[in-house]
């Protein structure tokens, strides 16, 4: 049986590389390469799941018009000739910014720029900004150290402590369980800052649960312990540090007692926590992404960094801040987070001006010119942004509307023409990661199911259908079957990056460091780890301190608990978890609640019960969890409509920065249901 | 030779291994050969959370194998692989009441078992099974297979020397670490531990009694006592009770195959032992003799008793002297000495019989006073008006002693309980899970 040698490209920590074997021309076994230091170990149950997701007869293999109420399959003459006419009106009458492009994080690859290049040469386009998932915590990141990068994700093996604050990586980043285990197994010591006791923190010395949105205080009294008790390490803090004496000022004022008042978790804890801390040498300190969509949570997670740059660990081998790391981005001109937002002098031909986070009212108030068209590729926004309703209604406002996808998803039901997408398997691709820092080439490895064409295709057959200047085209799109031609250009610059290397396994990006910082230079204005921020001020409006203030939602009265919707391991947002291997894992989503407020409730485990707010309302299953806090209640999202989307509940509202959606500032209420 | 080595502290409970498996051998989810049990998935905050990843142990004496009528199961001597023939398979089901690891499924539409192979014929090519090849935090792995009959010991794991192909890394579990809410009472939800019910196997509890009260009316009736069931009537019976018993098989059409493994299954024994007796009581009682004909038919009904009590205690664990007042064997010689009219052994078993009854069930039999009451004077009341003085009719006495007896054998059946992970988990005070709620 073949064997190749692939990544997955989906939106996830791990990329893991992988071995598939090919039967009959389908995928028969995905299996792990071990040549990818950080996630040979295994695969992931969604990325075994593909042997069923690449030929699932649910799979959308030609092209759908809406006709009426439901899908009839068209030819590909008929869709184009349609889109041709479509858009070609469209912008004769209203300007090519009438149309929205919008592209998700469904699926890496550098084949996805194709998309923008296309949208250029139609004249332009209405883009958004911003990013639904980790924009605050890389902007706090980029403030405080001036880029995102971190040490390698085996590097964690040398930490003596790891604090796992606000992640949960047993479920969203499975493969670090194993770098964790062999750090534990050394010896070394495991924190965990989490809401809930998570399947991560099951292993940890010490679990702090402080009430969500108060990181930030939690970080700034054990910054003051660290401090008065002289833990820090002053010769870096000296060294490398711009701020240290106004952010001491800061952190004076919170001590353990009135940490304790704002985030509930025992001052007794905070100092267990703080002595692990000034005791081991070196540390890691990895905070996970749902503990920055909150309206404060750029502010926390500067709050939170400083704990490692005051004890010295950024730039040392088992030590760091281990957030995100961008090292494989070596083909954008700008880096995330700096692409996600706005251009400061608008080019006139891409409108970027919707708001990722408020996605629907910002489609509904565009004007000059407003939306009339949308295309959608990679992406769920309809379940998966904040704001469900809005997004829809934005949707439904619009006349024509294309979404490249696989499956019939909740966005995919609403277009007028549904193209099939290809899969991970069917197109030619070099992916980046987010974690560890291989480049990986996704080769083709299967023919398509005959009426499926990837987008890259689809993009230069509508530029044919439009006139498109043929040099613009041969230049910037991919003509059928190009992809490797336009890859090497992409690749070009770098002579140790070559298909044929990339074809052999895992390369580590050009420049990768595996203990990032290591030369203690940081590209901040200062040069210097920045705990003073003026840009925080400047383009934020934030104080240039990371100053604790609480969520903008707070409990009441009328909607007194907390909603977190986080990932679980079951889906990659709100892909995978309808398939027949992963479904019965987990059928339906559950609202888990602490017994203190479910017994307040009269509710149990297996009940149904209501959760709503000023925006909604769900009905769910029940879930009694003794590991939550009380006073939270959580649902994971990645469900579609007809399961249970959590974003029926969520408000459209950015972060403090970066421009990110702040979904878990989010307060409801919970009754039986009748 | 391999065997599996299981992680628990580094297992997530992600289940990649199970769809692992279900991938590699094709297997849909809801049958799968690999089960995760989820201990304490309620965050009980006193208890660690841990998992159980658990297929086939491919033990060194394996309890399906020796269970199994039909000898479906072998060993390969290569691999250590245990393996199933599901083309001999009946479909009885008896290997997954042996099985403390829960290994056998039963496969609904093709009426017979299916479990872990071991991967073979990766293993054969020198790769790892696909679980263990999957699993992203090394929780689950394979390594050369030490040997002996060391048996792991973890909660969920029942402990008996079948030498299973497993060993558990850990020593112990992590201790928990303090929470929000340490004493919050959590409710952990109602686990299905029992393979066995009335409501599944009242086939089953049908041809017991009916084996039971064949078997102790044609001992009593070579002990000198009158024919109660007219030949043909016996006949029938005994042909009712065979069909009832073939029907809960997956595939009937093999029932003759049941014989095939006289060596080691008490089962195959209780087919041929019921296959002798039935055929040669009726000729006896044809022949109306009480001579050898008749003591062998007897010997064979006792026999057939003897087989029938073993093979559940062999599938719950229980030792021969550990003697139930629901067990077959004694409830068959009080039938005979009551047709015989041996008033001294009537009483003797009726009151040991009582007596084990109430030490194991106490006054309140399921929370219920009048059935206690009930099951005893069933007991009790046909040896009293055999020995009293006023006459009662037979008949009444024979009817009274079999509803007591098919009452105490449906409770049988309502317990039965054989070892699996849930059950051992729940009895190390764990709750068990092996597929979220729905």
């Amino acid at each position: 049986m073949p064997t190749f040698t692939t990544a997955c490209p989906r939106n996830c920590y791990s990329t893991c590389g992988l071995r598939v074997e090919v039967e009959d021309g389908r995928v028969r076994r995905v299996e792990p390469n071990p040549d990818n230091r950080a996630t040979g170990q295994g695969v992931c149950l969604k990325g075994l799941s593909y042997v069923e997701r690449a030929s699932s007869p649910h799979r959308i293999t030609r092209p759908l018009e809406r006709r009426g109420g439901e899908f009839v399959a068209v030819s590909w003459e008929h869709a184009l000739d349609r889109m041709a006419a479509e858009f070609e009106g469209i912008r004769r009458e209203s300007g090519p910014q009438a149309v929205l492009y919008y592209a998700g994080s469904g699926s890496k690859g550098l084949l996805n720029g194709v998309g923008m290049a296309f949208w250029r040469q139609f004249g332009g386009c209405t883009t958004t900004y911003g990013d639904l998932c980790w924009p605050a915590g890389l902007e706090a990141t980029r403030l405080t150290l001036g880029d995102n990068k971190h040490n390698a994700p085996w590097d964690l093996e040398n930490a003596r402590l790891v604090v796992l604050w606000g992640r949960n990586s047993a479920e969203t980043n499975v493969h670090q369980m194993d770098h964790l285990a062999k750090a534990l197994a050394k010896g070394a010591k495991l924190v965990v800052v989490d809401p809930r006791r998570t399947e991560s923190a099951e292993r940890a010395d010490l679990l702090l649960q402080p009430v969500p949105g108060t990181d930030g205080a939690l970080a700034l009294a054990v910054a003051r312990e660290l401090i008065v008790h002289g833990r820090i390490d002053e010769a870096f803090v000296r060294d490398h540090v711009l701020g240290f004496e106004a952010f001491r000022n800061l952190a004076m004022a919170w001590t353990l007692e009135r940490a304790e008042a704002a985030c509930g978790v025992p001052a007794e804890l905070l100092r267990r926590f703080a002595e692990l801390l000034g005791a081991s040498r070196p540390f890691t300190l990895c905070p996970g992404f749902g503990m920055q969509r909150y309206t404060n949570s750029g502010q926390t997670l500067r709050a939170l960094l400083a704990l490692p740059v005051l004890c010295g660990q950024i730039g040392v081998a088992g030590g760091g801040w281990c957030y995100a790391n961008l090292q494989t981005q070596v083909f954008a001109p700008v880096k995330d987070p700096l692409d996600f937002y706005p251009p400061a002098r608008p080019d006139g031909v891409v409108r970027v001006g919707l708001s990722t986070a408020r996605l629907g009212a910002d489609m509904l108030a565009l004007q000059d010119p407003p939306l009339r068209a949308a295309w959608v590729e990679r992406g769920n926004p309809i379940p998966q942004n904040p704001a469900t309703p809005q997004v829809l209604e934005a949707f439904r406002k619009l006349e024509f509307r294309v979404v490249v996808e696989e499956f019939l998803t909740d966005t995919a039901r609403e277009a007028d023409l549904v193209l099939p997408a290809k899969n991970l398997f069917e197109q030619t691709d070099v992916i980046g990661a987010y974690w560890h820092p291989y480049l990986q080439l996704r080769p083709k490895i299967v023919e398509p199911p005959p009426e499926v064409l990837p987008e890259t295709e689809i993009y230069w057959r509508l530029a044919e259908r439009l006139g498109f200047d043929r040099a613009a085209m041969e230049r910037e799109l991919v003509p059928p079957g190009g992809e490797e031609e336009w890859l090497r250009r992409r690749l070009a610059p770098w002579p140790e990056l070559t298909l044929e290397r990339l074809a052999e396994g895992p390369v580590l990006a050009p420049g990768a460091e595996e203990v990032a910082f290591a030369d203690r230079r940081f590209p901040t204005p200062s040069g210097r780890i920045e705990l003073w921020s003026d840009e925080a001020k400047s383009r934020w409006g934030r104080d240039e301190l990371p100053r604790f203030e609480p969520p903008l939602e707070s409990p009441g009265a009328e909607f007194p608990l907390r909603l977190l919707t986080p990932n679980s391991k079951n889906r990659i947002h709100s892909q995978f978890g309808f398939l027949d291997l992963l479904k019965p894992l987990e059928p339906a989503p559950l609202l888990a609640l602490s017994p203190v407020d479910a017994a307040a409730r009269g509710l149990r485990s297996g009940d149904r019960a209501r959760v709503s707010n000023g925006r909604g309302g769900l009905v769910l299953g029940v879930r009694v969890d003794g590991g939550v806090l009380p006073g939270v209640c959580f649902v994971p999202n990645g469900f579609w409509l007809s399961e249970g989307a959590v974003n029926l509940l969520s408000e459209a509202r950015e972060t403090d920065m970066g421009h990110g959606a702040a979904f878990h500032d989010n307060c409801v209420q919970v009754e039986r249901a009748p | 030779m391999k065997a599996f080595v299981l992680d628990p502290p580094r297992c997530t409970g992600c289940e990649a291994c199970r769809v692992a498996c279900c991938i590699e051998n094709r297997v849909p989810m809801e049958r799968s050969w690999r089960t995760v049990h989820h201990a304490n998935a309620e965050h009980r905050p006193d208890q660690p959370a841990f998992h159980l990843s658990l297929a086939c142990n491919h033990c060194e004496r394996p309890a399906c194998l020796e269970g199994c009528p039909a000898s479906a199961y072998r060993k390969d001597p290569a691999t250590g692989a245990v393996v199933l023939d599901d083309s001999r398979c009946l479909g009885c089901r008896y290997c997954a009441w042996m099985c403390p690891y829960d290994a056998p499924r039963f496969d609904e539409a093709r009426g017979v078992m299916a479990k872990c192979t071991f991967c073979r014929e990766r293993l054969e090519a020198g790769k790892a099974p696909a679980c263990t090849a999957a699993c992203p935090t090394g929780a689950l792995s394979v390594e050369d297979r030490r040997p002996g009959l060391e048996e792991p010991t973890f909660p969920g794991l029942f402990r008996e020397r079948l030498g299973p192909a497993l060993r558990i890394a850990a020593g112990a579990l992590p201790l928990v670490p303090r929470m929000a809410v340490m004493d919050a009472a959590v409710e952990a939800p109602p686990t299905e531990a029992r393979k066995v019910s009335l409501r599944s196997e009242w086939t089953l509890w049908l041809f017991t009694l009916a084996g039971m009260a064949m078997a102790g009316l044609q001992l009593g009736w070579v002990l000198g006592g009158p024919q109660v069931l007219p030949t043909w009537a016996f006949l029938a019976a005994g042909g009712a009770a065979g069909l009832l018993s073939a029907s809960h098989l997956g595939r009937p059409e093999r029932a003759w195959r049941a014989i095939a493994n006289l060596r080691s299954s008490w089962l195959s024994r209780e087919v041929l032992a019921f296959g002798v007796f039935v055929p040669s009581a009726a000729l006896a009682l044809a022949l109306g003799s009480r001579g050898p004909l008749g003591w062998f038919s007897a010997f064979a009904g006792t026999a057939l008793l003897v087989c029938m009590d073993r093979l559940y205690q062999v599938a719950e664990r229980r030792p021969a002297w550990k003697s139930r007042s629901s067990d077959l064997l004694p409830a068959g010689l009080q039938l005979a000495a009551l047709v015989a009219g041996a008033a001294l052994p009537l009483a003797l078993l009726a009151g040991v019989r009582a007596a084990l009854f109430l030490a194991a069930e106490g006054f309140r039999w399921r929370g219920r006073t009048l059935r206690s009451t009930a099951r005893v004077a069933a007991l009790l009341v046909p040896a009293m008006a055999a020995a009293s003085p006023w006459p009662v009719p037979p008949g009444a006495l024979l009817l009274c002693f079999l509803a007591g007896e098919a009452l105490d054998r449906a409770g049988f059946y309502a317990g039965f309980e054989t070892p699996s992970p849930a059950r051992q988990l729940l009895r190390a005070g764990f709750s068990a899970r092996s597929a979220d709620p729905a």
